[in-house]
């Protein structure tokens, strides 16, 4: 690739006016190429805004093609087969090697892992563990192991919207690319226990939600706004009055709903921004297994978008759910990853399919990155130097479904609190660690411990610049 | 494993708890179609489902997304409903010499009355929801109503079903329900909707004071068109059968899955099936288990060696072959791997669903699987789980039951080569009790099941888990669970019954007074 040099193309955007769920979308005629754009909706005098984004892939790797072969813990990174497709990006990455997601089967580091029986499948419990640093609910989930329930906390990226996602119209938004199966599968964000934030998986419904825009005046428009924000306080009274009457248990309940219905009123108390929507093909099935990569090609440019219009600083992104069973035929793989990812270590034709799945993940990867550098913030710098992406799975590997060395990777300038650019092996670090450091990196250095206290002992060490 | 009997104290009534559960989707559904009629495009207004557990029982909090569906939703229908004078008319009549405010006062009193279940009589609540209607009537009377629908359909009075209870106490730890609250109990276990006017008229009357009262409505809306259905829903809900449409199958070993047609066939030939046994079969759990009725149509001709016409007919499957819900092809293929059978997951529905013995989830960190060679069956490759100590703990409560389904390919249809094998279809119960033991092929266990108490006890704890939208509790439940249980073996485990002991239970008539969960 050669490298993009950042371009205001801020006059050849048209206004749009931005309300979610408004109406029909309008079809547009240009086509669908992405276009390097520059952030819009912050104030260009402040400083620019930090950003996170947690990507997702299944039924974890291939460690002697994810990590790096003979290389010592801090050296600067070299690239195995499956991450060679971020080359362009080598100097803002970091490869963790012994971060284990303890919290998927202890409570307390250095006890029996066998002997604490926590609910769910080892597929389910990873991705309610990945982000949040806890364990799943009981529950009534089946498949993939269990009965389990939902994870049982809050996970990082929602922690970070409660403290930066505020000002934006959405607080955070979740983006996943064919998400099926039992629920926990499905879920990688959290807002609380028993809250999971399920990711759209449809790229048609998500524009409707974040880019509708109405060719409404600005009369029209006004009365809108006047008579949602009119049945908000409505909903809010009647469940403030309703409250006053019902068990304890389900106060809770209104509780959370009227959490959300803040999070509406936000949504319209922002004032509409000019911003670029993207321009979507023909609507296609979204789960049909050939559409995968085009669906998560428009999910990648929605989820782009957004940052860059300002309209959220937060999102998360899943390639698939946990467990996938995805067939990516269209770089030759035509076995279903779960099935394939079970094939022992000794089968090599399996292996190197999974070493291409794999490889065309972190290509997906590699283009979110690509698309971030070449964005300019409001204050020139881009958006890449101003965004921590995490990436992570459900396992390590899957024919031993382990909860040992998860294949990270951190990108993104993180606003330069990481020293980028290494490789770092760790002796059995818990994730909780990689979370603190997380909320660090993104400016929160109260944050002392995440997610289950017992399997957490600070931030990850060797990190920061 | 859960306790063999229940302990119920005589006199002790503890109707256990009874948390508000959002509408289900379907319930959602079916309420507007109620209120309004059909509405077209309202699916997609209400975006992608969240499938929910299995009968409901994980609830999990509304988010932003949820909520923006609501409002999506009830847009749509506001919208639907102005657009079309005759239905506005219908639903909020304003002659021309009336003042339009107290039409929409009116509109208030009946609407939203009938989308909340219950009267809506407090003035200040009335108020409240005549805000709405005077900002959108600055456009018209009939924006007004638009925006007074918008605001009843996404309030948490329709979206949840809030009980509150009456102050009529029965025992310490239970109050009865408000009439109003105890017909939407029934009309949304009977038929997944809210109450209609005959029903909402028993409320009104106090015809819902008894038990026998309440008992006397269940009658008539398990006749009601709505409620025919409703043991059949607790089947097809309990093998996940709404699930088949979403079940994945190798296209090249089966280019019949592909099309729609085909799978609606067999979703409809287990519905059927159900249906039968219902009507027609005496409702028994012991026919639901070893029945050989079988339906057959077009599509599924070929697996009972016969062709078929458009409609469904009953035959008698082959004796040895047919084991009512065991033999089912959309039970089979609902457990089965994409490309072969899967004795782990029919041995797993036996062991959780029809035994209600909970199974450990698998260990962390399992050893590497045997590799996959295609001249070895399926049997022969699960023997790894006998030979490892750390599989076979649990695999020998699974695999052993599950071999008995090996006649059964991956869509359910009978085979005797799994590849170029003989099917081995010997297995074994253990752990159950009184159907310990040895036996060969489906109706064999299909015949042990039909003759446990463990199986019929299981059932009830199903059937209350699916009536109530919740797990049974331990001991707080113990009375609802014993009436329930007794009223099913009484009627010899006709599935028939299950209805009439789950709505005379204390667990549906009663429930926690309010101030005493409050103070908790």
């Amino acid at each position: 690739m050669t490298p993009q040099r950042p371009m205001d193309y801020r006059t050849a955007l048209s206004r749009r006016k931005l309300l979610g769920g408004l109406g029909a979308l309008a079809v547009a005629v240009t086509s669908p190429v992405w276009r390097t754009a520059t952030v819009f909706g912050a104030d260009s005098k402040a400083p620019a805004a930090r950003r996170f984004i947690g990507v997702f892939s299944a039924n974890g790797t291939i460690a002697k093609d994810f990590f790096p072969q003979n290389l010592g813990s801090g050296a600067p990174l070299m690239l195995g087969r499956i991450l060679a497709p971020l080359k362009d990006h080598i100097d803002q990455l970091l490869v963790l090697k012994g971060v284990h997601m303890h919290s998927t089967v202890q409570n307390v580091l250095g006890t029996d892992a066998a002997a604490t029986d926590k609910p769910g499948g080892p597929h389910m419990k990873g991705p309610g563990a990945m982000l949040t640093g806890g364990s799943l609910l009981a529950g009534s989930f089946t498949g993939s192991g269990g009965p389990a329930g939902y994870a049982d906390r809050i996970s990082v990226d929602q922690y970070i919207a409660g403290r930066i996602g505020t000002k934006t119209k959405f607080p955070s938004l979740e983006f996943g690319v064919k998400i099926e199966g039992q629920e926990p599968l499905r879920v990688i964000s959290y807002r609380g226990a028993n809250q999971p934030n399920i990711a759209v998986d449809d790229p048609w419904q998500m524009y409707t939600r974040i880019f509708a825009n109405a060719d409404l005046s600005d009369t029209q428009l006004a009365q809108l706004l006047a008579e949602r924000k009119s049945v908000l306080d409505f909903l809010a009274a009647d469940i403030t009055t309703l409250k006053g009457r019902v068990a304890a248990e389900d106060k809770v309940r209104l509780d959370a709903h009227l959490t959300s219905i803040r999070s509406l009123e936000q949504e319209l108390s922002q004032i509409p921004t000019s911003c670029t929507p993207l321009t979507l093909p023909t609507k296609v099935d979204v789960r049909a297994n050939d559409n995968f990569p085009l669906v998560g090609k428009l999910n990648m440019d929605l989820m782009l978008l957004a940052h860059i219009c300002g309209l959220t600083n937060v999102s998360t992104l899943m390639f698939g759910n946990a467990d996938s069973w995805q067939h990516y035929p269209w770089i030759g793989v035509t076995d279903e990853h779960h099935e394939l990812s079970h094939a022992g270590d000794g089968d090599t034709a399996s292996n190197e399919k999974l070493v291409a799945i794999n490889a065309w993940h972190a290509e997906q990867v590699a283009y979110l990155l690509d698309k971030l550098k070449g964005t300019v913030e409001a204050d020139g710098s881009n958006m890449l130097d101003n965004t921590l992406l995490l990436w992570g799975n459900e396992l390590g590997a899957g024919n031993t479904h382990t909860y040992k060395d998860i294949p990270w990777l951190l990108a993104g300038g993180a606003g330069g609190y990481f020293k980028m650019g290494r490789y770092l092996q760790y002796q059995d670090q818990p994730h909780n660690n990689l979370l603190v450091s997380v909320c660090n990196a993104m400016g929160f250095d109260d944050v002392k411990t995440f997610g289950i206290p017992g399997v957490c002992s600070g931030p990850l060490g060797g990190l920061t610049a | 494993m859960p306790p063999l009997g229940f302990t119920c104290k005589a006199g002790s009534i503890d109707p256990g708890p009874s948390p508000m559960k959002l509408l289900s989707r379907t319930q959602y559904l079916n309420s507007v179609r109620d209120l309004v009629g059909v509405v077209n495009g309202l699916e997609i207004a209400l975006g992608a489902s969240s499938n929910a557990s299995a009968f409901g029982l994980v609830q999990p909090d509304v988010a932003q997304v949820d909520l923006e569906n609501y409002r999506n939703a009830a847009t749509s229908v506001a919208a639907a409903v102005v657009a079309n004078p005759t239905l506005l008319n219908q639903l909020a009549p304003c002659a021309n010499s009336t003042a339009k405010r107290s039409c929409a006062e009116a509109f208030v009193q009946t609407f939203a009355a009938r989308a909340y279940r219950a009267p809506v009589t407090d003035a200040a609540d009335i108020e409240r929801h005549l805000g709405l209607y005077d900002l959108g009537a600055k456009v018209s009377f009939a924006h007004g109503i638009e925006l007074l629908i918008q605001g009843i359909l996404q309030a948490p009075r329709f979206l949840y079903r809030v009980e509150i209870g009456s102050a009529e106490k029965v025992s310490a730890a239970a109050v009865k329900l408000s009439p109003y609250e105890l017909a939407a109990r029934l009309s949304f276990t009977v038929w997944d909707s809210l109450p209609d006017a005959k029903l909402t008229t028993a409320a009104t009357s106090g015809a819902l004071a008894t038990k026998e009262g309440v008992s006397a409505q269940l009658e008539w809306m398990l006749q009601d068109q709505k409620g025919s259905s409703l043991v059949r829903r607790f089947l097809e809900n309990w093998i996940r059968l709404p699930d088949l449409d979403n079940v994945l199958k190798d296209a090249t070993l089966y280019p019949q899955w592909t099309r729609t047609t085909f799978r609606a066939s067999m979703k409809a030939q287990a519905s059927t099936f159900f249906d039968d046994l219902l009507a027609n079969q005496g409702g028994k759990l012991s026919a639901l288990l070893t029945s050989d009725t079988v339906f057959v149509n077009k599509d599924l001709g070929s697996y009972y060696g016969t062709t078929g016409g458009d409609a469904f007919t009953s035959a008698h499957g082959a004796p040895g072959a047919t084991a009512g819900i065991l033999t089912l092809p959309a039970f089979l293929t609902l457990m089965a791997k994409p490309s072969e059978s899967s004795p782990i997951y029919r041995g797993k529905f036996v062991r959780e669903q029809m035994l209600c013995q909970l199974l450990p989830a698998p260990p962390a960190n399992i050893p590497k699987p045997p590799e996959v060679t295609p001249s070895v069956s399926t049997r022969e490759r699960l023997r790894q789980h006998e030979a490892d100590p750390s599989c076979s703990a649990c695999h020998r409560l699974m695999d052993p039951i599950g071999f008995a389904f090996e006649n059964y390919d991956a869509l359910g249809k009978y085979r005797t080569t799994d590849g170029s094998i003989e099917v081995d279809t010997s297995g074994e119960l253990i752990g159950t009790g009184e159907i310990d033991g040895k036996f060969t092929g489906v109706a064999e266990l299909g015949q042990k099941l039909s003759q446990s108490e463990t199986v019929r006890r299981c059932m009830a704890r199903q059937w209350f888990r699916f009536a109530l939208a919740r797990f049974e509790q331990p001991l707080i439940d113990d009375c609802s669970m014993k009436g329930l249980l007794d009223a099913f073996e009484a009627a010899d485990a006709d599935l028939n019954t299950l209805p009439k002991a789950i709505v005379e239970s204390d667990a549906f008539q009663y429930r926690h007074p309010v101030d005493s969960e409050a103070s908790q």
